[in-house]
């Protein structure tokens, strides 16, 4: 049972480790900050914002690839500056991540990219389905192990030796 | 037989480990999010193989049971149960995981779809061969009726499999079929990958499952519970 329990006990070792690895990636590379950190924290380098788009804050001028628009959320509007092909995907009202840097100078946040949304509340709830499997397949082999152990404390192979 | 189970069934499970780890690395952080579904798609990376193992799960119990009643070994009665068994957990890990991939992509948790509710069948039907297996106190009699009931329970096979060709589904038609592969490389790949995983921890946790109902039953039958009846 010995080896047992050490196998498991790396296999949970490793478990924890793909999910610190797991969260530290969505903290680095997927979380979105809402315009409230931004305007707080006033990340350097390039972050995603998510906030709702201002109703009639969007202006495009004729002449200009540039998008003026603001985001709104958690009760703080931040202006942002969209320069890039997706700009279809801007509407009015719509909740959307803007990837981007922030410009101290200017205060306002320039955008290059537009990005869904991450619905990972959703995957991480799927891929949470492998605890009870691993559960499953740990009370079963544990089962498994009792057995043989029961059969060879019991010394029940004995009759069957003798020609039960 | 039981030796030779023991003596391989862990080079199943590490492969099996080992091609999850491999393939959850390409799913969760190497591939792209799809352009329709966003980063959902993740969710299909476990779903398919649940799905597609649950399907074979069934393939062997039907197998087992057909062999069972053929040949009346009960180690083959005691796989068919193992299969079940591990069957229930798939099938539920299907629907479980497709009805969180179906709120943000249909809004909806559940919807009567042929192939939801097929698939939900072929669940209610293992549940009920598990259930017939505990009601019959004669083990002969219980293997047989079991391996009747599994039988019969197949029809719902191809039923789950050609239900999106059959009828208008809201599920999306087959994406690996004779007609070719809708999925871009990218993305395949990793689906292979833990299908492989899958299918080899299927076959561990199969090989584990059926050790521990013969053990039960052999422990049962010497401490001369079952004299009368010994089934070994």
């Amino acid at each position: 049972m010995k080896g047992f329990y050490l196998r498991w006990t790396g296999l949970l070792l490793v478990g924890i480790w793909i999910v610190a690895v797991g969260a530290q990636y969505y903290y680095r590379e997927v979380r979105p900050l809402t315009p409230e950190q931004v305007a707080r924290e006033h990340p350097a380098g390039s972050v995603r914002m998510i906030g709702m788009v201002e109703a009639g804050s969007m202006v495009k001028e004729a002449a200009s690839t540039q998008i003026q628009l603001s985001l709104i959320g958690n009760g703080q509007r931040i202006p942002v500056v969209y320069e890039g092909n997706d700009q279809d995907s801007l509407r009015d009202i719509k909740t959307l991540v803007v990837v981007g840097r922030w410009d101290n100078t200017r205060q306002r946040f320039m955008a290059q990219k537009i990005n869904l949304i991450p619905n990972y509340g959703f995957i991480t709830a799927a891929y949470l389905v492998m605890i009870p499997m691993a559960l499953f397949l740990f009370v079963m082999e544990r089962r498994v192990r009792l057995l043989y152990n029961e059969i060879k404390l019991s010394k029940i192979y004995e009759p069957e030796v003798g020609g039960l | 037989m039981i030796r030779k189970i023991r003596k391989y069934e862990g080079w199943f499970g590490a492969t099996g480990a080992v091609c999850i780890a491999v393939g959850l690395y390409f799913g969760l952080a190497a591939s792209p999010p799809d352009s329709y579904q966003g980063e959902v798609v993740r969710i299909m990376y476990v779903h398919v193989p649940f799905a597609s193992t649950s399907m074979t799960a069934y393939g062997v119990l039907t197998v087992a049971s057909l062999w069972y009643l053929w040949k009346r070994d009960p180690l083959i009665d005691n796989l068919a149960h193992a299969s079940a068994g591990i069957g229930v957990f798939f099938t539920s890990g299907a629907l479980y995981t497709g009805s969180i991939w179906g709120k943000p992509t249909w809004n909806t948790w559940w919807t009567w779809d042929a192939r939801l509710v097929s698939f939900t069948i072929l669940l209610l039907i293992l549940i009920g061969y598990l259930m017939l297996r505990t009601f019959i106190e004669d083990k002969e009699r219980e293997s047989r009726y079991a391996a009747i009931l599994a039988i019969v329970g197949a029809v719902d096979l191809p039923i789950v499999h050609f239900s999106v060709e059959w009828w208008r589904t809201l599920h999306q038609p087959l994406s690996i079929s004779q007609r070719g592969v809708a999925i871009a490389g990218v993305m395949l790949y990793p689906l292979i990958l833990m299908s492989v995983g899958f299918y080899l921890l299927f076959t561990y946790m199969v090989g584990v499952r059926t050790q521990m109902l013969y053990l039960k039953q052999l422990l049962e039958a010497k401490k001369g519970r079952l004299l009368g009846e010994v089934h070994l």
